[in-house]
């Protein structure tokens, strides 16, 4: 088979696992099964790997390494900045009020979510100039 | 950087595809350094010199910025 369609192949595994994860998520959450999401997650991976040893291609490399180096450092720069501005003005009296009316819970996700968007910006960025 | 892998990859009649695989890169990376858009490190230069049989210098051209 030809590199191109290795690639094809390999994309069409890559899509599957990640339905396979997500669907086994789905009908875990739904059911309010724990092992459910996890054989669904697990299925997925197994997949996905099986798909990298079989097809043998190049993921990754020098310049895409360094694209993702980027994005982190400067992702852990922008949210160590908020931090340190979340925590300044959470001793004006205003947000002190609204910084502890927030739910933690949510607030660590929308961090996770923030911080998740933030890297694939910045990685989108940095592929695009290099 | 300005290199003169598109033209050595020419005289060698390689496609992008060809010469990412037998360095162990991407096609995309290939083609960021043709287009100068990316400085390869210095393992990937000498393995691309090696591969044309050409030195480091005859491949890339330092630019003062």
């Amino acid at each position: 088979m030809t590199k191109a369609s290795d690639e094809k192949m390999y994309n069409i595994f890559r899509i599957l696992s990640m339905v396979i994860s997500v669907t086994g998520v789905l009908i875990g959450v739904l059911k309010n099964s724990l092992i459910i999401g996890f054989i669904g997650v697990g299925a997925g991976l197994v997949v996905l790997i099986s798909a990298q040893k079989k097809y043998q291609l190049v993921l990754t490399d020098e310049r895409l390494r360094q694209i993702k180096q980027r994005a982190g450092n400067l992702t852990f720069v922008i949210f160590l900045l908020a931090f340190a501005l979340i925590s300044l003005i959470s001793n004006v009296p205003l947000f002190s009020e609204i910084l502890a009316s927030i739910n933690a819970a949510s607030m660590v996700s929308v961090i996770f979510f923030m911080m998740m968007y933030c890297y694939l910006g910045l990685y989108a960025y940095y592929k695009s100039k290099m | 950087m300005k290199n003169t892998l598109k033209v050595q990859r020419a005289i060698h009649d390689m496609t992008q595809e060809d010469l990412a695989n037998k360095v162990g890169v991407t096609r995309q990376t290939i083609n960021a350094i043709e287009k100068q858009k990316y400085d390869p490190s210095l393992g990937l230069a000498f393995k691309l010199a090696k591969l044309f049989d050409v030195t480091i210098e005859e491949l890339f051209v330092y630019e003062e910025e």
